[in-house]
């Protein structure tokens, strides 16, 4: 507790800090005097508010799975290290949005033009998803075998969470969005293809093995966190009391895959230690078509989304060395608040 | 509501239709004489054909006027008009001016009434730029505004852009209308918004499955493949869907989302397959191994084998082609993606194949679990069909629509597991009903 209170008090100190000098007095003063448009307001905002998030994300989203591998290697449940993991990335946010509060009350205060027919908006989200990985093929590093799962079962202990900001005219809309993705394989025998001569420990040589294998893999053997970072989209489709719309979006994908086996090739469990702790910048896709309901100043949403995310890394030891990469396919429901920022 | 109003307004109308009315030259200002003349005589005519007054006629004024030696040009204001009035021995009169300021043309009128000399209506119209739109369109948008009828003004302009494009596509461009604040000519388009249901029988067509595992002799060939040329399959729901949509002369395009739920019948399959299937290790086989599949053979399906439930995002484009009023067949052509969910009473296709197989042989596969999986994939579809112009607000729409799925999933388990690719062709009627959102 007292490791996991040092190091909040370190990402507030060093977030205030830091933000305080990127956002000092001379860089709000940077906005127009006089009457602006929305237009040119929010996308001060956005200077404002993305490199805080793109930057101090990510730092979060490390410390979070730093302290989630230390629940997993402290003996909690994965349970509780993806709470854990996920209290950290929620403070960064709840922080960086206290750091800049004020800075954005600045900015938004402006006296700008009364155009309404532009909607631009903050969102925060959950998103229940239906997911399983596709595709898992493992290569040895030794270039001596080659093994694939045409699919696992996937889970998740939290649902996706997210944030996004950007905007919609009557026609057309984007925006940007992070979001933080927590998934895990669940209890499963796999059965893989398998190619090629591997290392053998106890015999100290290289054998065949039949092509036809199957593995018995615990829960939680493999933990997926991504934080997404990524750009959205979409055409908005004539009202009828909600408003629909479609889209699509890609961006960077954050991932770290932990597991307390070294790999699938080398499946005897490190009690006490994170055998296999990876952290990749990979990337993924989706398509969206959602309905938003409008009020005054806010809005209600509902989104669908098949999200095709991609995890390349490496895992095992030393001649089990492999290089493993799957696609993390889901189905997303995504219900979400949106306001009006202006 | 707007109903009653509508019909209290005609109600009235045949009561009013004895207030005698003249017109007089409009004054015109940056417009030709000849075009004022031409543009107050098309308000004669649009004033007598809302029906609510008696037109004195033109040739008529000028008789009477002439013989009490009255000069109309420069009876503009109230007070002339009152006077000509008396000499006509009308109750109203009609004054205005027709003028141009930059590229504005604009049209003023008002209502006198002669006995009290009161204004008892007025109306303008602007235009940017274009002074054929004052006859076509302007100076009915003044007479119905003079005689007071908003609704119907409204409900004649609704339906002037509607039968442009629902009944009478490819006419001459008087449904084109020009916008005066952008300048731009504005071709008349349609939102709705309709759902649908649909029935039909469909099939799966080149249904191919192949293990997850490779050739022990060969691993660059797959332990077994397997192809079924046809399988019938029909709805066991009826397709829902709901689409968003517009038109805009000859075409249209609509964003569609549809559940679709189609099953395998009990039939007999037939099917073509190659390789071995794996069995895994017996007490009579420590090391398991590998049986060779008959090159052909058959498999008898139970009702319900496969259950296909789809779930579909797409867009349709059409042609929307003129035929008579308030009926237009259409044509189009439309892209989906879908998520497909498979699932089985039994582990798949495969796996059900194989354990009927080796029955035979008297050694019984175990079915592990039943299949249950959610995919992605894609599909077009081909809609013909006919939309009915009920009134200015609904729709009737009916299609024939061939549809094509391109499904992908994995099926069966353990040494068993395959991947499947299928095409669920179908061919539908959908019958649906529409709401317009201009």
């Amino acid at each position: 507790m007292a490791k996991l209170f040092k190091y909040f008090f370190c990402l507030f100190m060093f977030s205030s800090v830091s933000l305080s000098n990127i956002y000092s007095e001379d860089s709000t003063s940077r906005v127009e005097q006089g009457a602006v448009t929305q237009k040119k307001v929010f996308k001060k905002y956005l200077e404002f508010i993305l490199p805080a998030n793109m930057f101090f994300g990510p730092y979060a989203f490390f410390l979070g799975v730093t302290i989630g591998g230390w629940g997993i290697v402290d003996g909690d449940s994965p349970l509780t290290a993806n709470t854990k993991w996920l209290a950290a990335p929620l403070l960064a946010g709840a922080l960086i949005q206290l750091n800049t509060s004020e800075i954005k009350t600045t900015v938004l205060k402006k006296p700008m033009d009364d155009d309404n027919s532009t909607l631009y908006y903050n969102i925060v989200y959950v998103g229940p998803d239906i997911s399983s990985i596709k595709d898992f093929n493992a290569k040895g590093d030794d270039g001596k075998w080659s093994a694939n799962v045409v699919e696992a079962k996937t889970g998740t202990d939290y649902p996706p969470l997210g944030y996004r900001t950007g905007f919609s005219t009557r026609s057309f809309g984007m925006d940007f969005e992070m979001s933080l993705l927590a998934h895990h394989t669940l209890k499963q025998t796999a059965y893989y293809n398998f190619e090629g001569r591997i290392y053998n420990e106890d015999a100290n040589m290289y054998i065949d093995l039949p092509t036809s294998m199957e593995i018995d893999l615990p829960s939680h053997f493999l933990m997926l966190h991504s934080m997404y970072m990524g750009i959205n989209a979409y055409y908005v489709l004539p009202n009828f009391g909600v408003t629909p719309y479609i889209g699509a979006g890609g961006g960077a994908l954050l991932n770290s895959i932990q597991s307390q086996y070294p790999g699938p090739a080398n499946l005897v469990q490190e009690d006490g230690a994170l055998a296999l702790d990876a952290m990749e910048l990979n990337w993924g896709y989706h398509g969206m078509v959602g309905f938003r309901y409008m009020r005054e100043k806010s809005f209600y949403y509902v989104e669908l989304r098949p999200t095709f995310h991609n995890f390349q890394y490496e895992s095992g030891l030393d001649r089990l060395k492999e290089h493993d990469q799957f696609v993390l396919q889901s189905f997303q429901v995504q219900l979400g608040v949106g306001k009006n920022i202006f | 509501m707007v109903r009653y109003i509508l019909l209290i307004l005609f109600v009235g109308l045949p009561f009013a239709q004895d207030i005698t009315i003249a017109v007089l030259d409009f004054d015109g200002n940056g417009v030709s004489q000849s075009e004022t003349r031409t543009l107050t005589n098309r308000l004669r005519d649009e004033l007598f054909k809302t029906g609510v007054y008696i037109v004195l006629e033109r040739g008529k004024m000028d008789d009477v006027l002439k013989e009490q030696g009255f000069q109309q040009t420069g009876c503009v204001t109230s007070e002339c008009a009152v006077e000509v009035g008396n000499m006509l021995g009308v109750q109203q009169m009609v004054g205005g001016s027709i003028g141009k300021v930059g590229n504005i043309y604009t049209i003023s009128a008002r209502i006198i009434d002669v006995v009290t000399g009161e204004v008892l209506k007025s109306a303008k119209y602007d235009n940017v730029n274009n002074i054929e739109t004052l006859l076509t369109q302007g100076m009915q948008e003044i007479a119905l505004k003079l005689v007071g009828n908003e609704f119907e003004l409204k409900e004649t302009q609704k339906k002037d852009i509607r039968s442009a494009t629902m009944g009478a596509v490819g006419e001459a461009g008087s449904h084109i209308r020009f916008d005066p604040e952008s300048g731009k000519t504005v071709y008349p388009s349609n939102k709705y918004i309709s759902v649908y249901m649909g029935y039909g029988p469909g099939s799966l067509e080149n249904f191919y499955a192949e293990s997850a595992f490779s050739s022990p002799e060969n691993p660059s060939e797959r332990l077994w493949t397997a192809n079924v040329l046809d399988v019938s399959t029909e709805n066991s729901l009826p397709q829902l869907g709901l689409k968003l949509g517009g038109w805009k002369g000859w075409f249209g395009g609509e964003l569609e989302m549809s559940l679709f739920r189609h099953k395998t019948p009990a039939q007999i399959v037939y099917y073509d397959s190659h390789g071995q299937v794996f069995i895994p290790p017996t007490p009579d086989y420590p090391d398991g191994y590998y049986y060779t599949i008959e090159p052909q053979d058959s498999v008898a399906l139970p009702d319900n084998f496969l259950n296909f439930n789809s779930f579909s995002i797409g867009g349709v484009a059409y042609l929307n082609m003129p035929f008579i009023k308030n009926i237009n067949p259409t044509i189009g052509f439309g892209l989906s993606f879908a998520m497909n969910n498979v699932n089985s009473d039994y582990p798949g296709p495969g796996s059900f194949a194989a354990k009927n197989v080796m029955a035979a042989f008297g050694y019984d596969i175990k079915d592990s679990q039943s299949l249950n999986t959610t995919d992605f994939g894609w599909g077009f579809d081909i809609p013909i069909g006919l939309k009915y112009r009920a009134n200015d607000n609904i729709f009737f729409s009916i299609d024939f629509r061939l549809s094509t799925k391109y499904i992908y999933f994995v099926g069966s388990d353990a040494y068993l597991k395959e991947k499947d690719e299928t095409v669920l062709q179908s061919f539908q009627i959908n019958l649906g009903v529409g709401k317009f959102i201009n």
